[in-house]
């Protein structure tokens, strides 16, 4: 089989993984050539709108494991493939040196024993690191149930390992990926974590910044719409995953049936792309906004708002919070103002350092009046034109995408079963 | 009262020196050899070492930090090629000196922002480019060479030139700017890098490497871009906003000959 036939099929297989990020590497040390940028770059966007930064491919598509969601699973008839390492690194170069990606997004199906598999991924990322001299940006997924050793030899060769925890709960593990434990998740993320802070107190004061070990962190993905999870669970793994398991990233993706399967959504139903961007965005909030999962999701509304941005719909369930002076706020409350990020929030601080905000100046500053104006004050001032009702605010603030799009919902499992019992 | 100016950086640089200095705002700015009819144009001729004697000004007022930010950030701006930039310079420095403090910090008021924003744009588009720049390799003329074409409305090269040459620094390449006729060449045996003004599009610089019309791996990105993108979540809008048409033309994934071939 011809390298590029290898490479369709196994960049076809590998699409399926959202992770495109190549921020937050810092300090390694670079090879002989290659470097990788602290903010990430993007070099191409496909089709999908989907920014491509790295070459995502899998090592192999062969696979022991049969998770019914999965396209790779074994049970699927699919054209299946094998890189010899020596193939993808060289590939990876070529791509490289033409400024096509910023590295490699190394994944892999389960092919033989997850120790074997591991064994040929950091194979290959050891002709890059160490015959190449490369000093790209290389992510590398870590194929639970594989041994410690070969765990901690990844997190020395890559910038970001991470490990797909799949699904939000145990549950949903047990009966979408039976060949996958809690445990198998669990002990390498842990391992990780701790492997990156024991590095890091190694290092002298002076090159704090400097990190061998994962520069980048970890990361994980849980799909979204699968099984009957609902997006209390999520966040509030999310939430834990980011305390306790110090991830960098929790990305969600929209399930895609490709699969047909009585306990999956029927494959005709829509991906839920509306809930995934809605928990991104409460996902935000938690990284960089401060909340906490309860505030967002709660026993009453285990679900978010389809309609309202999670911002939106926490201010408005906190109105008297607001309406806050824009002079006077401190910084975190700033960030619960829907329509001012932390950027906003940063250079409204900054200017209040020599002057005092004035409301005709604030969009210039960054802040999305069309949704900030109903719950700030500036100079004295009340800034939107009018005191609206809370039912008319709700109406102001929904977006035209939620309103639209709110049909489109994915099929849920309740509701597909009870359709069939109907029928 | 009208100024003449020298084009480049250190050109408006001196101009903001000369109103600083008489205390007089100019009615206008103007680059270059070009003079408004009937108009009493002062020439001002460029100043040694003008950048240096702004960073020193500012830097007893606002300290090295500030001043260094503030240097880089009209850098910027200028490479921005916004019309009308001369005079906000002088407004930014006249900004900073009032209040202090670095301007950047004050998005609110106009005299920042015309430069802020400017200087966004900038380092925005170097960013992008960093990204979507394609190098075609050609071993026509002995060694290997990495080829790259670029027509950017904001001047990048000279920012985006040391980030190729520290990723890239043990291969020669040429990143040419077809707008405006330079380009930035690196040399991996000894490690330089270099600006070139090229007298026109057909250069002898640039017709030596015989512009490498097919590079093998360019099908083969091409074809695995195609792979990657999920049918059930095609949106062609967004990669339009993300990716609009007019930086496609020298990516090679969206080479028209590329797809006549396939």
């Amino acid at each position: 089989m011809l390298i590029s036939d290898k490479l369709n099929i196994l960049g076809e297989s590998a699409r399926y993984d959202v992770s495109c990020s190549s921020s937050g590497s810092t300090g390694r040390d670079s090879g002989s050539f290659g470097s990788a940028a602290v903010s990430g770059i993007c070099h191409s966007w496909t089709e999908d709108g989907r920014c491509v930064s790295l070459l995502k491919v899998l090592m192999t598509n062969h696979c022991e494991y049969d998770c019914l969601y999965c396209i790779n699973r074994r049970s699927n008839d699919h054209v299946r493939a094998i890189f010899e390492p020596e193939e993808l690194a060289d590939l990876t170069i070529s791509f490289y040196r033409r400024n096509m990606i910023e590295g490699l997004f190394l994944s892999s199906a389960v092919w033989r024993s997850p120790d074997q598999t591991m064994e040929r991924m950091i194979r290959t990322l050891e002709l890059l690191r160490d015959h190449h001299g490369f000093g790209g940006y290389i992510h590398a997924k870590a194929i639970p149930g594989a041994s410690s050793t070969l765990i901690h030899r990844m997190g020395m060769l890559a910038d970001r390992v991470s490990i797909n925890v799949e699904q939000a709960t145990t549950a949903g593990l047990k009966l979408l990926a039976p060949d996958k434990s809690v445990h198998s998740l669990a002990q390498p993320m842990l391992q990780l974590r701790d492997g990156r802070q024991e590095y890091k107190e190694l290092m002298p004061r002076s090159q704090v910044k400097k990190q061998v070990f994962m520069p980048a962190g970890q990361s994980t993905q849980i799909i979204i719409g699968a099984s009957s999870e609902n997006d209390k669970q999520i966040l509030r793994m999310s939430q834990k995953l980011y305390d306790d398991y110090q991830l960098k990233r929790v990305y969600y993706s929209a399930y895609i049936p490709i699969n047909s399967n009585p306990l999956l959504p029927s494959i005709w139903s829509a991906p839920p792309l509306l809930r995934e961007h809605r928990l991104y965005q409460a996902d935000w909030l938690l990284r960089f906004y401060k909340f906490k999962s309860d505030e967002l999701v709660s026993d009453a509304n285990p679900e978010l708002d389809l309609e309202l941005d999670p911002k939106c719909a926490w201010a408005l369930q906190h109105l008297d919070f607001f309406p806050v002076d824009i002079n006077r706020a401190d910084y975190q409350t700033l960030l619960r103002v829907p329509g001012i990020g932390t950027i906003s929030a940063r250079r409204i601080m900054a200017a209040r350092r020599s002057h005092s905000l004035r409301p005709e100046n604030l969009s210039g500053i960054g802040i999305v009046l069309k949704r900030a104006s109903w719950f700030i004050t500036c100079q004295g001032k009340y800034v939107a034109p009018f005191y609206p009702e809370a039912s008319k605010l709700r109406f102001l603030l929904s977006d035209k995408a939620g309103r639209k799009r709110q049909d489109v919902r994915q099929i849920s499992l309740e509701e597909l079963q009870y359709h069939d019992t109907a029928n | 009262m009208i100024l003449r100016i020298e084009d480049s950086f250190e050109g408006i640089l001196t101009a903001a020196a000369w109103s600083l200095r008489n205390n007089q705002v100019p009615d206008a700015v103007i680059r270059g050899s070009d003079c408004p009819l009937l108009m009493d144009c002062h020439m001002l001729s460029t100043e040694d070492d003008i950048t240096d004697k702004h960073f020193r000004y500012l830097s007893r007022i606002i300290g090295d930090k500030a001043a260094a930010d503030v240097i880089f950030e009209l850098r910027c701006a200028f490479l921005a090629e916004t019309p009308g930039i001369e005079l906000a310079v002088l407004e930014y420095i006249k900004l900073a000196v009032r209040l202090k403090l670095d301007p950047s910090s004050c998005e609110d008021l106009p005299e920042a922002r015309a430069i802020t924003t400017a200087a966004r744009r900038c380092l925005r588009m170097s960013h992008s480019y960093k990204g979507i720049l394609r190098f075609r390799k050609t071993s026509n003329i002995g060694v290997d060479l990495y080829f790259a074409d670029i027509d950017s409305d904001c001047n990048v090269l000279p920012l985006i030139a040391d980030h190729f040459a520290d990723r890239f620094r043990d291969q020669n390449f040429i990143i040419r700017d077809l707008k405006r006729n330079n380009a930035v060449c690196h040399e991996a045996a000894d490690g330089k890098t270099y600006f070139v003004k090229l007298e026109s599009s057909n250069d002898p610089l640039a017709l030596s490497v015989a512009l490498p019309g097919y590079d093998q791996m360019d099908k083969i990105w091409q074809d695995y871009l195609k792979h990657l993108s999920i049918p059930e979540r095609e949106n062609r809008n967004l990669q339009r906003s993300n990716l609009p048409h007019k930086y496609r033309k020298h990516m090679t994934e969206f080479s028209l000959d590329l797809r006549d071939q396939a």
